[in-house]
């Protein structure tokens, strides 16, 4: 049991540079934080709660949210799917190029997402080989759905592998031994032990995962054409808005981004607190005589 | 039930970790592996389990080649050196585990398999923590409930790593004897691994003394104690002095002091290395036949005996355990001049590396 910690006179700074690191710290927060969240706020409701309601329930509004739905809907799973797969292979076993693996894991990371966008336009885009063959075939990747969402599975295919790779480093393979020589198959060990073990972390990465994959602009505006009602997604429709002065109706729609926001850091702070109180159980040096 | 072990190779990229090792053990015996850290006995373990695949040779039990057999169809069970509990999961759980993955026309009904936890939990003395977790446990509990988990298959095999290996000294000397009355009880076929000598000679049947990848010596605690196959053998059983000494006329001289004892090694041979315990050399007052001259360097007498460091007259600590009633008759005092005598002492080639 860690206690709470007891201030050590001599081991503090004066009464001053406490005070002062503090309110430097409160007021960047206010100003950088707390002051553009009450605009957002502020503008949405700026025309009264009926225009804010109007602005978020007009079909091009309604048809971004449904599509930001359906494009986390896909991408998250896909990402769990790869994410699981990606870091039991890696700490699992042991092949030849898993430095590379990991290193190609990173790359979403540190590619803008801009550059991420236009590969798949210059991959599927009309200029290229397999554009054609795709538009022989009336296939359309590029400017439509499709396209959005294997942008976004790139961007944020990173978050649940690289959540889950050190966590499972951490733990070993000793219970998955243990589970075989028990004579579990593989599946069993992975749904009976790997899985509880990590499920913490998976959802941790899942959050943030999604997260990221609501609110990708930069990738999906590339891929996206911009197709009011069928190829926007929140942000792209957010920023339409606001090229057309509709400001009070940009930020009531961004107030939606800026709510999942909220919740994702209400889900994560419960996720975090969820996995410590396990891991306090857990704790090898916890012993009872 | 016997196990086979034929030809046993197996090498990580470069490294030779098992050099071709033969072994057989019979149905019942309870087998210590012995050796230093990374001498390869809990690789030898891991390819008899089926954890490690072996680079060439064979495993056998009851005659049938289990080699190419996968870990979960072999039927042993393993003790985990830190037992790899299930962390998540609490004591009755835990030991379930190995009936609960049965195939379902192979799995008792839930209400057998608790039946048979609590009987294991009985035989193991745990009985009221089948609702724990293995974080409220202490180490040697932890170490029982592993070893459940692993009885409770009814493994043909039980093999443990280093099982008593991250307990404090207290408890391991229990749990040891525990285990040999157990496997008095169960008269099953079963190995160990350890590194530590005391233990491995005290529980087990047989003791098999590992060296780099090989087997140095196979044999009854008596036998490796009393007759060491070689200097390694006698080295790793317990403390040694070690003298470097020169053959002559039938006679051993350590520097200049004419020692005599019975020459075992072949008469053409010059060098060779004297090994001696500490318990069997002699500490007197006054100049005996074949005796060397030293003072005393280190007294040390808390314990069962008195542990005392003699600097020899070539300028070596030479180490020598006196029982508490003579050391007391002896008064022996620091930085006074004694005697030393050799009793009985084991002469191996100079050829031979440690």
């Amino acid at each position: 049991m860690v206690g709470r910690e007891v201030r050590r006179p001599f081991l503090s700074e004066p009464r001053w540079v406490r005070m002062l690191l503090t309110t430097v710290a409160l007021v960047f927060l206010a100003s950088f934080l707390a002051l553009p969240i009450a605009m957002v706020l502020a503008q949405a409701l700026k025309k009264g709660f009926a225009f804010y309601l109007h602005a978020l329930s007009e079909p091009d509004a309604l048809s971004a949210i449904r599509l930001t739905l359906i494009v986390a809907g896909v991408t998250v799973p896909l990402n769990l799917l790869f994410g699981v797969a990606a870091s039991w292979a890696i700490t699992k076993f042991d092949f030849t190029g898993k430095k590379f693996l990991i290193t190609l894991i990173d790359l979403p990371f540190s590619v803008s997402p801009v550059i991420s966008g236009l590969i798949f336009v210059l991959l599927f885009g009309a200029q290229g080989r397999l554009g054609e063959w795709l538009g022989d075939h009336n296939i359309r990747i590029i400017f439509s759905v499709p396209g959005i969402i294997l942008a976004t599975v790139f961007v944020t295919f990173p978050f649940i592998a690289r959540e889950l790779i050190p966590l499972m480093q951490a733990q070993g393979n000793e219970e998955e031994y243990a589970a075989v020589t028990l004579g579990a198959n593989g599946w069993q060990t992975f749904w009976k032990v790997t899985l509880p073990n990590i499920k913490w972390g998976l959802l941790y990465g899942v959050i943030l995962c999604n997260a990221r994959a609501m609110g990708e602009f930069g990738a999906v505006s590339v891929v996206s054409g911009h197709i009011r009602g069928l190829t926007n997604t929140i942000p792209l429709h957010v920023e339409i808005l606001y090229n057309e002065y509709n400001f009070t109706a940009a930020f009531a729609v961004a107030s939606i981004l800026m709510l999942l926001a909220f919740v994702t850091l209400a889900l994560k702070h419960w996720v975090e607190w969820r996995a410590a109180k396990d891991a306090a159980s857990s704790e090898p040096g916890a012993e009872t005589p | 039930m016997s196990i086979g072990i034929h030809q046993i190779v197996k090498k990580f990229g470069n490294f030779s970790a098992l050099k071709g090792i033969d072994l057989n053990i019979e149905t019942g015996e309870l087998l210590a592996l012995l050796g230093p850290s990374g001498s390869g006995k809990t690789t030898l373990l891991r390819v008899i389990a089926g954890l490690e695949e072996a680079t060439s040779g064979q495993v056998f039990f009851l005659g049938d080649d289990v080699s190419r057999q996968k870990v979960s169809d072999r039927g042993v069970g393993f003790v985990f050196q830190h037992f790899a509990l299930f962390r998540h999961m609490n004591v009755l759980d835990n030991i379930a585990f190995g009936l609960r993955v049965r195939p379902r026309e192979q799995r008792p009904s839930e209400e057998k398999i608790k039946e048979k936890v609590h009987e294991l939990l009985k035989l193991v003395r745990l009985d009221g923590l089948a609702p724990r977790f293995p974080s409220q446990l202490s180490g040697g509990q932890r170490q029982r409930v592993a070893l459940a988990r692993a009885l409770a298959i009814e493994p043909k095999v039980l093999l443990l790593d280093e099982p008593f290996g991250s307990l404090d000294s207290k408890v391991r000397k229990e749990l040891r004897q525990w285990l040999r009355r157990l496997h008095d009880r169960l008269h099953m076929t079963t190995i160990f691994v350890t590194h530590d000598q005391e233990e491995a000679l005290e529980v087990a049947d047989r003791v098999v003394v590992m060296n780099e990848g090989r087997i140095e010596q196979a044999g009854t605690p008596d036998e490796v104690y009393h007759k060491p196959a070689n200097a390694f053998v006698y080295n790793f059983l317990g403390n040694v002095n070690l003298f470097h000494c020169r053959l002559e006329g039938g006679k051993a001289y350590i520097a200049n002091t004419p020692v005599s004892i019975k020459v075992g090694v072949s008469p053409e041979a010059q060098k060779a290395k004297i090994y001696i315990r500490p318990h069997l050399l002699e500490i007197s007052r006054f100049s005996q036949p074949d005796s060397f001259k030293g003072v005393i360097h280190f007294l040390n007498s808390a314990g069962s005996v008195a542990k005392v460091e003699v600097l020899s007259e070539w300028g070596e600590i030479v180490q020598v355990e006196v029982p508490q009633e003579q050391f007391r008759s002896l008064g022996l005092k620091k930085g006074e001049t004694v005697f030393v005598t050799l009793k009985d002492a084991k002469l191996f080639h100079e050829d031979y590396a440690i």
